[in-house]
């Protein structure tokens, strides 16, 4: 058994800095793209950070993780404002509206979360398939129907 | 279609450099302090954490409750697609005491291995990975035992031979802590050696319990006879059942728990909510029987 030394065997140190640096515009574009809102995406951002940050020692791959936490952070925020619409219409209509304009975000905004993140993480990140899989825990087969629908959504408005 | 994905894709950065990007290295650095002092902090949804017992909501089997990996089936608009699930990312270990001052206070990352090393020499039980994460079908366990002949091994809930020298073994046990021990094969439980204490870390694919948060309404569970024939395959039967009820754009349905030989859990949600539990057991035969239901709205 070599387990032992499997287990000190260390991963390069990443300083948090650079890695914030690095991965902050990305994910934030990226973020917005899926919610349709830069302030929002900046919050989703940041909370993932915060967590990438406090447990910066015992992740494996912050990449990933982050990748994951600012997912899950879209996700949930496409849900609560879908129940936000739903329940509280008048609300909503006083609440401060996504700040995209134009077609694209309304198209955008009219897809399911799954539709909408696969097309930005392939159109927008040029991820593979399973990349994209892997990115919104899934497996390989369900991005290509995914991305099959929100297309022939958004063909009428983009051609 | 290759001119409107070009023209969505240079529709899409255009969009993206008009996102204004705020940084503010600081605030992170004070709001992983300040949840950290409030005890306020959440892991990741999905993240793998260490828990210090496994969560079970009432009338919910620990196990079934407690695991989640493997299996997603999407379904989106018209239609039903099977995936599996799949993540990359990793923690080992609970959250540090506090955060890093600075970067470079920050320590090299640690890596993780998912076979639980054990050393019997028949006197001692010695973990030697005392973190060990789980894998899709459970927690591998090897045993090296150097007794100079067969023993047994002990865990909380099952038990199987551990002939002389190496041996694989698959465990069901669920995330958190646990222990095993050696024991002589001939001896009564009072000759055991010690347990040995290691915690096991949620498999690849993880969804933390809040996202599983099902505040069960109505259970239904279904006996059969003997020698009753299931379905091939419960994630198909589990794809119709929800394409039968469900009437949500955003539905996915996921393979809750190990996927084992003997029994199959998922979970149905809609936009991101749990709707519905379907639990199966082995026909014995290569089927698999709908045992329970339970509907979360």
């Amino acid at each position: 058994m070599n387990v032992r030394a499997a287990v000190a065997e260390s991963a390069p140190a990443v300083a948090f800095d650079g890695f914030y640096r690095r991965e902050l515009a990305g994910q934030v574009r990226r973020a917005a793209l899926i919610v349709g809102s830069a302030e929002l995406a900046n919050d989703i951002v940041h909370d993932a950070m915060v967590e990438v940050y406090r447990r910066w020692d015992h992740v494996a791959t912050p990449g990933a993780y982050l990748n994951r936490a600012v997912l899950n952070g879209c996700r949930e925020a496409t849900r609560k404002a879908a129940a936000q619409r739903r329940l509280l219409p008048r609300l909503f209509e006083r609440a401060p509206q996504p700040d995209g304009d134009g077609a694209l975000d309304d198209i955008l905004r009219g897809l399911p979360f799954h539709q909408r993140a696969a097309v930005v993480l392939r159109f927008y990140d040029g991820l593979t398939t399973a990349e994209i899989a892997g990115a919104l825990s899934c497996a390989p087969g369900s991005v290509g129907p995914w991305i099959d629908r929100a297309l022939k959504k958004m063909r009428k408005v983009l051609q | 279609m290759n001119q409107l994905e070009d023209r969505l894709t240079q529709l899409l950065h255009e969009r993206a450099a008009q996102v204004r990007v705020v940084e503010d290295l600081g605030a992170i650095r004070r709001d992983a302090s300040a949840e950290r002092r409030s005890g306020s902090a959440q892991p990741a949804p999905g993240s793998v954490v260490v828990r210090p017992e496994p969560t079970a909501p009432q009338s919910r089997s620990p196990r079934t409750w407690g695991l989640v990996a493997a299996s997603v089936v999407a379904v989106a608009g018209v239609g039903l697609t099977a995936v599996a699930r799949l993540t990359s990312e990793t923690e080992v270990g609970e959250a540090p005491a506090d955060p890093p001052a600075t970067a470079s206070s920050s320590p090299a990352l640690i890596a993780v291995v998912d076979t639980l090393d054990v050393g019997c020499d028949g006197d001692d039980t010695t973990i030697l990975t005392p973190t060990v994460q789980a894998r899709p079908d459970g927690v591998h366990l090897r045993v090296d035992n150097t007794s100079g002949g067969p023993l047994g091994l002990v865990w909380a809930g099952g038990g199987e031979n551990a002939p002389r020298g190496e041996s694989a073994h698959l465990l069901d046990i669920p995330p958190g802590p646990a222990r095993v021990r050696c024991t002589d094969i001939d001896a009564s439980g009072a000759g055991a050696t010690g347990w040995g204490s290691f915690t096991v870390l949620e498999p690849p694919g993880w969804i933390s319990a809040a996202e599983l948060d099902c505040p069960t309404q109505s259970i239904g569970i279904v006996d059969y006879v003997a020698g009753a024939v299931g379905v091939d395959d419960p994630l198909a039967d589990a794809i119709r059942t929800a394409e039968e009820i469900s009437t949500a754009d955003d539905v996915d349905v996921m393979t809750v728990g190990y996927v084992t030989a003997h029994e199959r859990s998922f979970v149905v949600r809609e936009d991101g909510v749990p709707t519905m539990i379907l639990e199966y057991v082995s026909d014995g035969h290569g089927g698999w029987l709908r045992s329970t239901t339970t509907s979360c709205t």
